[in-house]
């Protein structure tokens, strides 16, 4: 239920010095953080690094371009640098994975929360309507709710957060409920702290290390949805470039233009394993039982 | 008429539902203390402490059955829906755990633990509630309070913990301290310490104080008067000087020869002889008579009646046994 996290271990190793070192100390942590950065450096710095604008049509004379020394990564069927384009993509898939994340991961700790401690009854319904949601597949859920209105980037990330809290609810809740058994919940309610300090003080430190994880695990497979979405048109419209659209854009050209699908699919591949990573490095560093090192404890 | 008691428990019952069963822990509890009092509640383990604690702040889980009423200044806090009933934690009473360890949340510094209480009763904010927070710290003693409260529970050894456990209690201000076992976990110097804070705390502050334990030679030197507690009803109650000196009850008596003496060093303590009855089968009757060297035939069909051995005292025994138990002195 707690991805094998001791919860009051892993709080105290998050607010113990030396985190990013022991972070660091973790080999698939280290690559993860390194896809990691590399990806918002280049997302921070895409005008800078690629002047201009990723959009605007190339001359007729550079269509579809093979990689060559002034085009590394060749060029599009609009004669546009597949570099440049690819450099300005990252940052949507930044854009939609980190809010679309914060999203859910928002709403999953909120209801987490707020089942775990609130009375029977409202567990029950919360439950239930995570359930619910549970049951539907994302894809139609996702792909119903974007039909509804003018694709836009906005609309995905708030549907990818609003079909993607489930996972995390459920594991706030379950650690809320067996954190609420514990002397130092009594003693703090004992004292007269109202649920909303006692959630928001006692149990969020508790429960972050898991909502930490969880949410990084979750960047990477909300960044391949919001490409889903792109390629099916549904998502990022031009003259936004995403990583996805460039894909669909590619799709058609496979024989005679193989770099035109293949260097975004990579693109969005590193960045998925790189999540991945980080998120995994992570669930070790704060499990001190898991991670060497890390589990010496002066008591 | 005397003046309106701060807390009155009337036939206070508390069930636990296991499976199908409804097992009674306590059963018909009933106490009274004034604004600034003092009371020992006294028993062996299993007997129904630590349930009565949590009963009269409304922290048992939800398995948990209470009726009778908790009167808080005439008002009956089991009436009360759970938000009203939280008013009245930490501000009206406020509770002392027995492990200190396990009472305070591991993840946060002491300090803060003691700060956030202050924000919510007192709305004291940042570097005030901090300001504050020392002060408390520094009531209760512990050492080096500017550096002690930057550090987290773990980093604290037991004793400085209970401190800390204490100084979150009075940033409530509560007008009653009820403290279950608080020294229990306590190497016995360490034990001294914190009863002597206890008392100073409440007569500084003139908090009236449940003191709870299975100690009794804790008592006399904390609080005035004691009730003695037996698989969940009360035996006996009285001051506790006298209680101590000339129990009335055959259990307190039990209790009170089992104390260890320092001088003259004796062989062998001796011993309550069997164990206290299991709550999943009440039996009728007084439910000591199966340990009791006094018992006859009528202890076995109904409780006892409440005896009156003096002005203040009283024990729910027979009456012959109970006044001829309280003219003879166990203690000097």
């Amino acid at each position: 239920m707690t991805n094998g996290l001791d919860l009051t271990l892993a709080a105290v190793q998050l607010r113990r010095p030396g985190a990013l070192r022991r972070l660091l100390a973790n080999s698939s942590a280290r690559v993860g953080l390194a896809l990691v950065l590399l990806l918002a450096l280049t997302a921070l710095l895409a005008g800078v690094l690629a002047p201009g604008s990723p959009s605007a049509l190339g001359p007729a004379a550079l269509r579809l371009h093979p990689p060559s020394a002034a085009h590394p990564l060749g060029t599009d069927v609009l004669g546009r640098d597949m570099l440049q384009r690819l450099v300005w993509g990252s940052r949507v898939s930044l854009l939609v994975g980190w809010i679309g994340v914060a999203v859910a991961v928002l709403c999953g700790t909120l209801i987490g929360l707020v089942a775990g401690l609130g009375p029977g009854w409202l567990d029950r319904s919360l439950m239930g309507v995570t359930d619910l949601f549970l049951a539907f597949p994302r894809i139609f859920l996702v792909l119903l709710l974007t039909s509804v209105s003018a694709p836009s980037l906005t609309l995905v990330m708030v549907v990818l957060g609003l079909t993607g809290w489930m996972g995390v609810a459920r594991l706030v809740r379950a650690e809320v409920l067996t954190l609420r058994e514990r002397d130092f919940v009594a003693a703090a309610r004992g004292l007269g702290l109202p649920p909303w300090r006692l959630a928001r003080q006692h149990l969020l430190p508790h429960v972050l290390p898991v909502v930490v994880v969880a949410a990084t695990l979750r960047v990477g497979n909300i960044i391949l949805l919001e490409s889903f979405l792109s390629f099916l048109g549904l998502g990022a419209q031009e003259p936004t470039v995403s990583w996805g659209a460039m894909i669909e854009q590619g799709r058609g050209y496979l024989l005679e233009g193989w770099w035109l699908a293949t260097f975004p699919g990579l693109a969005i591949t590193l960045t998925v394993i790189g999540y991945n990573l980080l998120g995994d490095g992570l669930r070790e560093v704060l499990d001190p039982r898991r991670a060497g090192g890390g589990g010496e404890h002066d008591r | 008429m005397t003046a309106e008691p701060l807390l009155a428990v009337e036939d206070l019952v508390v069930e636990f539902r296991v499976g199908r069963a409804l097992v009674p822990v306590v059963r018909g509890l009933e106490f009274s203390l004034s604004a600034g009092a003092s009371l020992g509640l006294v028993g062996e383990s299993g007997c129904g402490k630590t349930v009565t604690a949590l009963a009269l702040l409304g922290l048992l889980p939800a398995a948990a059955r209470v009726s009778g009423r908790v009167i808080w200044r005439g008002r009956d806090l089991l009436a009360l829906p759970e938000a009203e009933r939280r008013r009245y934690r930490g501000r009206a009473m406020s509770l002392v755990f027995q492990e200190p360890a396990a009472a305070l949340n591991p993840v946060l510094t002491v300090g803060e633990q003691v700060a956030e209480v202050l924000r919510h009763h007192h709305g004291l904010e940042g570097a005030t509630a901090r300001r504050r927070a020392l002060d408390l710290l520094r009531e209760v003693r512990l050492p080096d309070p500017e550096i002690r409260a930057r550090h987290y529970p773990h980093q604290l050894s037991g004793g400085m913990q209970q401190r800390v456990t204490l100084a979150a209690t009075l940033a409530c201000d509560s007008e009653l301290l009820v403290a279950d076992e608080p020294t229990t976990a306590l190497d016995v110097t360490v034990q001294a310490q914190i009863l002597e804070l206890l008392a100073r705390l409440q007569r500084e502050r003139g908090m009236a104080l449940l003191f709870i334990t299975h100690d009794l030679a804790l008592v006399p030197s904390l609080v005035e008067r004691v009730a003695v507690l037996y698989a969940g009803r009360l035996v006996e109650a009285g001051p506790a000087a006298a209680v101590l000196r000339a129990p009335a009850h055959p259990y307190t008596r039990g209790l009170v020869r089992t104390l260890p003496e320092l001088w003259p060093p004796r062989r062998e303590l001796p011993d309550l002889p069997g164990r206290p009855p299991d709550p999943r089968r009440p039996a009728a009757g007084c439910p000591f008579a199966p340990r009791c060297a006094e018992a006859r035939s009528a202890c076995r069909q109904a409780f006892p009646q409440r005896i009156a051995v003096d002005a203040a005292r009283w024990a729910a025994c027979l009456p012959e046994v109970a006044t001829r138990l309280a003219a003879e002195e166990v203690l000097p």
